[in-house]
Formats: structure tokens, sequence, C-alpha cells
């Protein structure tokens, strides 16, 4: 399973990033394999609209399945449904942490109150 | 009236208020009452021919002969703006184009704030008709799409998601660009009509009157500011009350425009948001003039900033409580404060001067010139004392 982990920085020892469609990289990790690579994400975080729905098709086209982040946004959210990808909350900490707590079994899910209002 | 379709059948892109000529035509009937032939064409040829105007204005037909319509197509498009909201856009907007009415030429008022339109509580217009405005959004046919992709990698807004079994449209990051339809190898986009607000024509005493409305909830605004300004019946003036800001719906607004009046209040906010404005005209390379509202004593800074950017302070409306309460009572000031209308009619003499002579024709301007002069003789001799405006 790919896993998705929105981050400020390109490596694991990167704090997560809270925001979804902008946030600065995307690190992916793959569960299975522990294979590791970074998506830098300028375009997103410097899109006028869209940005969400542009992270979904990228994220999707990479074939993940679950992303770790703070908020996401409505539009966002929707297009995540659509894609079947799954969301967990982290707000906090390293990207290797949020990544080991997910494999623990300690993040839980985004539910849709969590959506905010913005987009 | 249904969403409108142009000569060719075809849906009409970015807006659905019906085919220009129509809307024009109504426009028309409007304004001559009964009898007077819609020239269909002169409407078409407006857009390509308003930016062929000449200082020599033809004058040999009547009024409301074909001539004067496709002369008319050459309206002066004066935009009142400013950098932020309540500075009075609306105000100088409305009284200006009352006034230019006084003084017998033909005027449009257009309300292209159209987030929120308040023109129509100054001018109240009768016989106001209601067309709605549409836009196109693009819909996929999930039996036909076979998710290659190629709608969402065209799409600039990223407004499309293709995923590998369904393929979303978000309308409200769509900009009805119809880029998608174009690329789509198996034609599952088609593009339907998609509701986004109204346009409103009607008539206040002797100005036309136009307004845009936004649908709540709608984002984008230019779509109902076109339809507005297509929606235009042809007069000597147009008047054009911008949103507040710099955004988009601004620069459609100000684009294509004669003059802009930028509207500015002497406070410290109202200089910044002038500097904005400022350069706003500049970038579109529209000539403007400042009108201060509310203003009060010398305003040193607001006028150092003017003279920085070399643009002219055309008039000043004082801040004057007698204002605040017929503003706020929804009256017309020139109506109400005495005087006041003289400060108007001041205004549009300093405009004149400042409007280059192949925007304004000739004939246009002599005969508002020598109306404001008449008028000012009149009440000069009712009040025994010599005319104001022509010592200034
Ligand atoms: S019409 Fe243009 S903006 Fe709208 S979805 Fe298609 S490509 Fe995107
Ligand atoms: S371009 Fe057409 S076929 Fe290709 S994904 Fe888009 S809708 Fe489907």
């Amino acid at each position: 399973m790919k896993v998705a982990i929105t981050t400020q920085g390109p490596d694991s020892a990167s704090p997560v990033d809270p925001r979804f469609g902008r946030a600065r990289f995307f690190r992916i990790v793959d569960t299975e394999s522990g294979q590791q690579t970074t998506v830098d994400n300028a375009e997103g975080m410097n899109a006028v609209q869209g940005a969400g729905t542009q992270a979904v098709q990228a994220l999707a086209r990479l074939g993940v399945q679950a992303v770790l982040t703070g908020h996401v946004g409505p539009k966002a959210w929707n297009a995540l449904q659509a894609a079947k990808i799954q969301m967990y909350s982290v707000t906090s900490g390293s990207a290797e942490a949020a990544c080991q707590a997910f494999l623990a079994g300690q993040l839980s899910m985004l539910t849709p109150a969590e959506a905010p209002g913005h987009a | 009236m249904g969403p409108a379709r142009s000569d060719k059948g075809q849906w009409v892109r970015g807006w659905g208020l019906a085919a220009e000529e129509g809307v024009a035509a109504e426009a028309k009937a409007v304004k001559a009452g009964v009898g007077v032939a819609v020239e269909v064409s002169a409407a078409a040829v407006g857009a390509a021919g308003r930016k062929e105007k000449t200082s020599g204005r033809q004058t040999l037909q009547p009024k409301s002969s074909l001539v004067e319509n496709q002369d008319a197509l050459l309206a002066v498009r004066l935009a009142i703006a400013s950098g932020k909201g309540g500075t009075g856009k609306t105000t100088i907007a409305t009284n200006l184009a009352m006034r230019l009415a006084h003084h017998g030429q033909e005027v449009v008022y257009v309300d292209c704030d159209v987030e929120a339109p308040n023109g129509h509580l100054f001018l109240k217009p009768d016989e106001v008709r209601e067309y709605p405005v549409n836009r196109l959004v693009p819909q996929v046919s999930q039996e036909r799409c076979q998710h290659c992709g190629d709608c969402g990698r065209i799409c600039r807004y990223n407004a499309i998601l293709c995923l590998a079994e369904r393929t979303l449209i978000y309308d409200e990051l769509c900009h009805s660009c119809g880029g998608c339809v174009r690329v789509c190898p198996t034609r599952a986009i088609t593009e339907i009509p998609h509701f986004v607000g109204v346009v409103r024509i009607g008539i206040a005493g002797k100005v036309q009157f136009v307004s845009g409305t936004l649908k709540v909830s709608e984002a984008s605004s230019p779509p109902v500011i076109r339809a507005a300004l297509q929606a235009m019946p042809p007069s000597d003036w147009v008047i054009l009350d911008a949103p507040p800001g710099a955004a988009c719906s601004v620069v459609e607004t100000l684009r294509d425009c004669d003059y802009v009046l930028l509207v500015s209040e002497p406070t410290p906010f109202g200089l910044h948001d002038l500097q904005i404005a400022l350069e706003l005209a500049k970038t579109l390379a529209v000539p403007c003039g400042v009108v201060v509202n509310r203003a009060y004593s010398s305003m040193a800074e607001l006028r150092e900033l003017c003279g920085q950017a070399q643009v002219p302070v055309l008039g000043e409306i004082p801040d004057d409580l007698a204002i605040a309460r017929a503003y706020s009572r929804g009256q017309r000031i020139i109506d109400v404060v005495p005087g006041l209308h003289r400060t108007f009619d001041h205004l549009l003499l300093r405009l004149l001067e400042e409007l280059q002579p192949n925007v304004l024709p000739f004939r246009t301007r002599q005969d508002l010139e020598q109306a404001i002069y008449a008028n000012d003789r009149m009440e000069a001799t009712n009040l025994n004392e010599p005319g104001r405006l022509m010592a200034t």
C-alpha cells in the first residue's frame, strides 16, 4: 500500500505540513517495500485555485491509497473520496514519525466534520 | 427566456443571455418606446466599431435614425472605480449619470458590481426586465469516457479529476473555456448551461439602467459583467459602476474603457487603496482622474500621490452630514443637497478637458458644454449672482 504524507521539507525528518493541496512536498511511502520518494508540490502550492483537485490527481496517478495530513478542504475531500484515498489525521511531528504512527494504527481517520470550510 | 443560441445554432460561450442582438434590441425598444426600427446589424457592428472612433460625429441625420444608432454605439465609456468599497463609487456614478441626462445627453448606467449591486437603490429604475445569465460547463458521459486523462491535462484550472474509473468535473473551478470538449477523443464531454446570475434592464428617469447580479454561491463574476456590458443599449455616455478592489472583475469592467474616475477618500486607508487603483489603471493603460469623496481641508498627501502619478484631481465632494443623510435614505444627493449639482457640473467640465478628442465626439462635447453653461447662467440669473462655473 502506498501512503502519502504532506511535508514541509523533502526528507523523512521534515515536519508534516498540515495543508493538503498546498503542502510543500508529498512524501510517498510504499509500506510493503519500504521505498520512499518525494514529490515536489510547488505547482499545487502556487496554484491560484484547484490546488486540492490537482494534488488528488497527482496522488491518484501514483496509486496512493492513503494520505496523512492535517486539513482537507471540501473539494479535495470529495475528490479524495472519489479516488478512494483514505485520509488520516496528523498535525505535528516528522514525516517519519507520522508514518510509524500510521503503521502502528495510532492515527485516526479524518471525518467530514473535520473538513473545514476552505478549499 | 431559455438559454441562448447564436445564429449558427451553437451555444453562446461564456454567457447565455440571448444573443446580443436580441437583448440590445429589446433594450433599444425600452428606450425608444414603439415605432423605432431596430437596426440589428448596428449592434453586431458595435464591438468591432467601438475602437474606431473619429472626432467628427455624423450630424446629418436627426435622432433615432440609423446613423444616430451607430453613432451612439461609439459612446464614451467612463468607469467609476476605487481600490476599496464604500468610498462612494455608486454615489458618484449615479449622480453623474443623472446630471448628464439632465443636460440632454443619452446615458446608460451599468452596475458592474455584480456581487453587491446597489445602483438601483438610488436610480430606482422602472420597467425592469430580467434576463438569466448562463455559462457553459462540461459534463462527462461516463459510458463514453475511456479515461485517457486528456481533459484533465488540458484544463488549466484543475477543474477535472481523471481517475481510473471515473472522470469528475468541478463546476465551481471551471472557467468555461471549452478546452476539454475539444480534446476529448470520444466526444464524451458535452456542455450544459449553468445559471450564474441575472441581468436587469430598466429605465430611471432619463437614464438607461443596466445591472448584473451574480447568483449567491457563484464564485466568478466576469460572465455576469460581460453579459451586463453586452446588454447595454446605445447612448452617448456609458457610466460603469465598477466593483471595488483590483481583482479580475474590475479588470473585466475597465477593459475597453475610455476613462476611469477613481473615487478616493483622504484617509490613510483611502490613500493606500487609491495607490492600488492608480497602478491598476496604469497597467491597463486607461487614462484616469481622481474624484475625492468626503473631502476636507488641504489633503496634501492625496495631492502629492496624484502629483507623483501625474493624475489630475477632477473634483471634490465635500464631507457633509446632509450628503450622508441623503445617502442613507437612498436619495440622490444632487436632488436634496443644495448646490451640489454644481459640483457635479464642474466635475463634468473638468472631465471634458481630460477626454481625448478621439474619445468624445466634438458635437457631444459642444452640446454638453453649452447645456452646462446655459443651466448655470439660468440659475445665476434666478439667484441674481454671477455664474459660478464660469468663474472657476
Ligand atoms: S471548460 Fe475549460 S476550465 Fe472548464 S473543465 Fe473544461 S478545460 Fe477546464
Ligand atoms: S478526454 Fe474524454 S475520454 Fe479522455 S478522460 Fe476526458 S472525458 Fe474521458
